[in-house]
């Protein structure tokens, strides 16, 4: 770990007064502990259910990235790959309640899911309603388990979205956390890590650098492309002409250029047998020097698309 | 003794808080052979931040002074630990809503509502070594006292009983579940420091239900 990824128990906490520091319109931060910070909108939403997302920092945009209009309503922000504290998500969520209640919004790590759950049942003690969610579209986790007991990963980024479109449309509570749940159901992603000193790329590797469960010689981008996506639709089974949603996502040793070349692939393959209807490239999350990309496929239904239909902006992605 | 009073509850808690500070170096002992080394410095961080908010304040209700304490444990400890510890004492608010005292019925309902949390929270059953090891059989035992007796020094006797014997019990295991299942092998033999606290703290409580 070196320093630019935060050697210290108030790494989370100093990086969020940063980002107020530099969009003091957009954000606040609310929570400054050890290992578990908060941040939230500059106006939170006060007529609808609020959204809160969290994980471990260092993650690039994930997760106070995301606060923002049409996104969530807060980030909570752990120690560099380590879950946050139940009890920032907790006061994170007593604050930012309207009376409308809190979706809590979280991959599906051990350490996110223990904590979401106090916070959830915390929150629920003083009367707010709570939902969880929880996404699990990392194929490549879990490797021989039960689909539940996967992991996430990038799909994120698209449920959050949902999440924050459904809510400012006034879906209750209990209707938010059921498309996100079926949205869930319908996402499928894959990391590929390109090592360039054994010429070989490594599929489905952990966030810790758990091992991945293929290894192939790196020889092209087309080549690469074509290997995930067919990973990707064994599992997650798309019907013939099926309409698709598709992020590439940048890991930040990869460049700008080199991650057109891949959505390109990848959209070339899936074109041939699927309806890619939306596809969006950016660094939507980070794993520490990487060469590489996570690729999300959603199978998106009309509810879905509607709510996916318009760019929202941050202040370092589209999505 | 039919009863435990709020103060009394509080002053079994701030006992428990004195043993597990001293025990430090013993947990943090286990915990280096089998763990990553800060279950004890953990739980001391998180005991002595509990004795002082122990001490420097009233509770008008059971519920009022059990949730603070897995409040304060959570939000100090944090990490799993400080969840699952935290856990034990909030898991079971619904069996103390509105009660100012504490008989044999409710305290085991407590903890019983408290090990199904921490179980379904943490994916963890007996027999995975974890500090259920200690806490499941302290139920158990707890249960079966409660056939032939209501008095709250007998049962607390029975929970520190049962805790001690599942801790030891846990020296056996192979750990499944957290952290401690990548040092599979070398736990054999030591008990989980997780089911050791749960043992201190049930026989601190009911060594000072004996001292007063």
């Amino acid at each position: 770990m070196n320093w630019l990824e935060g050697n210290t128990d108030y790494y989370s906490s100093e990086y969020l007064t940063g980002m107020e520091m530099a969009y003091p319109e957009r954000w606040k931060k609310l929570i400054g502990e050890k290992n578990s910070a908060a941040l939230i909108r500059r106006r939170p939403a006060s007529d609808r259910p609020v959204v809160i997302i969290s994980g471990g920092a260092a993650n690039g945009p994930l997760f106070p990235g995301y606060v923002g209009e049409g996104l969530a309503d807060a980030a909570v922000v752990g120690g560099a790959y380590s879950a946050p504290n139940a009890y920032a998500i907790y006061e994170t969520g007593k604050y930012i309640d309207s009376g409308h209640g809190v979706l809590l919004l979280y991959n599906n790590f051990a350490g996110d899911y223990l904590n979401n759950d106090m916070a959830a049942e915390l929150l629920a003690m003083d009367g707010i309603p709570v939902e969880s969610v929880w996404t699990t579209d990392d194929i490549a986790s879990a490797l021989g388990e039960e689909k539940s007991a996967r992991s996430g990963r990038t799909g994120i980024a698209l449920m959050i979205k949902l999440a924050g479109s459904c809510l400012s449309e006034g879906y209750t509570l209990h209707q938010a956390a059921e498309l996100l749940r079926k949205a869930n159901e319908r996402t499928a992603t894959l990391s590929m890590r390109v090592d360039f000193s054994d010429r070989k790329v490594y599929y489905g590797e952990g966030f810790s650098g758990e091992p991945g469960y293929m290894i192939a010689p790196c020889t092209d981008m087309g080549s690469l492309a074509r290997q995930a996506t067919e990973m990707i639709c064994k599992d997650l089974k798309p019907a013939r002409g099926e309409r698709l949603t598709l992020l590439v996502n940048r890991m930040r040793m990869t460049s700008y250029s080199d991650s057109f070349m891949m959505t390109r692939r990848v959209l070339e393959v899936l074109s041939r047998e699927y309806n890619v209807i939306r596809t969006r490239t950016a660094n939507y999350s980070n794993i520490i020097d990487i060469y590489g990309f996570d690729i999300t496929v959603m199978k998106t239904d009309a509810e879905m698309e509607h709510h996916l239909r318009s760019d929202i902006a941050t202040d370092s992605f589209m999505i | 003794m039919k009863h435990l009073s709020i103060d009394q509850f509080r002053d079994a808690l701030i006992c428990a808080a004195d043993d597990i500070i001293a025990s430090e170096p013993k947990l943090t002992e286990i915990d280096t052979i089998i763990g990553d080394g800060d279950h004890g410095t953990t739980m001391k961080s998180g005991f002595t931040a509990l004795k002082a908010m122990l001490k420097s304040s009233g509770y008008e209700s059971m519920f009022d002074l059990l949730r603070s304490t897995g409040v304060q444990l959570l939000r100090v400890m944090g990490g799993a630990s400080g969840v699952i510890f935290g856990t034990l004492f909030i898991g079971g608010h619904e069996a103390v809503r509105n009660k100012t005292e504490m008989d044999a019925d409710c305290f085991i309902d407590f903890f019983d509502m408290s090990c199904e949390a921490i179980m379904k929270r943490g994916k963890a059953r007996p027999g995975d070594k974890t500090m259920l090891d200690a806490l499941y059989p302290a139920i158990e035992a707890m249960k079966e006292r409660r056939k032939a007796s209501g008095d709250m020094r007998d049962i607390m006797d029975a929970a520190a009983e049962g805790a001690k014997a599942g801790a030891q019990s846990s020296a056996d295991m192979l750990p499944k579940v957290g952290r401690s299942k990548n040092f599979r092998e070398r736990g054999i033999g030591y008990p989980d420091p997780g089911a050791v606290s749960v043992s201190i703290i049930f026989s601190s409580m009911a060594e000072y239900l004996h001292s007063i």
